[in-house]
């Protein structure tokens, strides 16, 4: 059945063609299916890192996410501003927290949305599957260990320090906080 | 860290700002160098968002650096940014490093 519904989802996202609300669905779903399964999805991840054997299922719940996951930020991609886009290489090294700060125009609609769902996505992950999210590419395809999603996430939160969108710039407090718990508890 | 000092000078909403508090306060006490954080948190307070005049930005160095040698805990921090972003809500801004609610907060802090 969670294959049917993630399977679902992906058809809806093809399908979406931009519509706002579609999005947002899937967005609330994803978030909800991670709440839920996300402790299976990183016990595999954990186990995968250990080099012991993942349980079959919660090896299968973890590609599903990893795939809608990666297939939704593709979708939405264009609307994630310059900094979530940036691709490593191309960075200036400099200390994201200590770039001189600057408020950033208001983006659309589709902009505010889609930025702050991803921080909320990112921020239940952080909670509830860390080491799975530590692993994700930025996108599907790309070297996971060479540019991973967790660095644009925190990359783009940082900036979003000063958007005009309280709402962004709450989101990303809350996932920085999350991943600063994580490490905090992690040491 | 600064972006986050900044935005709590004035811009961020009330609710924004207790969240940006208890960042604040846990990214101060993971650090693991204390007076480089301080040296940060002297920086923020000099840029130009801080509007509450030099003895209030002497108050509010102390306080932070207090929290970064973990003299203060989070709700500490949250308390103090909550009453910082309160002297922002007026409207002649000018005013304020001369105003009785800069001397009070002066007070209340410099103690």
């Amino acid at each position: 059945m969670l294959k049917d519904l993630t399977s679902t989802a992906s058809s809806i996202l093809k399908t979406a063609n931009g519509g706002l609300v579609y999005y947002d669905a899937i967005f609330a779903f994803l978030e909800e299916f991670i709440r839920i399964y996300g402790e299976g999805v990183e016990n595999a991840a954990l186990a995968t890192l250990a080099g012991s054997s993942p349980s079959a299922d919660e090896l299968e719940v973890g590609k599903m996410v990893e795939e809608l996951l990666l297939e939704l930020l593709g979708a939405v991609r264009d609307s994630l501003g310059s900094k979530w886009n940036e691709p490593k290489e191309q960075g200036q090294g400099q200390e994201a927290f200590e770039s001189k700060p600057h408020f950033a125009p208001k983006a659309d609609q589709m902009s505010q949305d889609s930025l702050a769902r991803v921080f909320s996505l990112v921020a239940t992950c952080m909670v509830t599957c860390p080491v799975f999210l530590f692993y994700l590419p930025a996108e599907a395809g790309l070297d996971r260990d060479d540019d991973k999603l967790l660095r644009r996430a925190i990359d783009t939160a940082v900036t979003s320090l000063n958007d005009n969108d309280q709402e962004i710039t709450l989101k990303a407090i809350k996932f920085l906080m999350a991943t600063v718990s994580f490490c905090r508890d992690f040491h | 860290m600064k972006r986050l000092l900044v935005g709590c000078c004035g811009s961020y909403s009330f609710s924004v700002t207790s969240e940006a508090a208890e960042l604040i306060a846990a990214l101060m006490q993971s650090s693991p160098s204390s007076a480089d954080l301080e040296a940060v948190i002297a920086s923020a307070l000099r840029q130009d968002c801080f509007l509450l005049g030099e003895q209030s930005r002497r108050v509010a160095i102390v306080v932070l650096s207090r929290c970064a040698q973990n003299q203060l805990n989070a709700s500490d921090v949250r308390l103090f940014m909550e009453d910082l972003w309160r002297l922002y809500q007026v409207d002649d801004k000018d005013a304020l490093p001369y105003s009785d609610v800069v001397a009070g907060f002066v007070r209340k802090y410099g103690s």
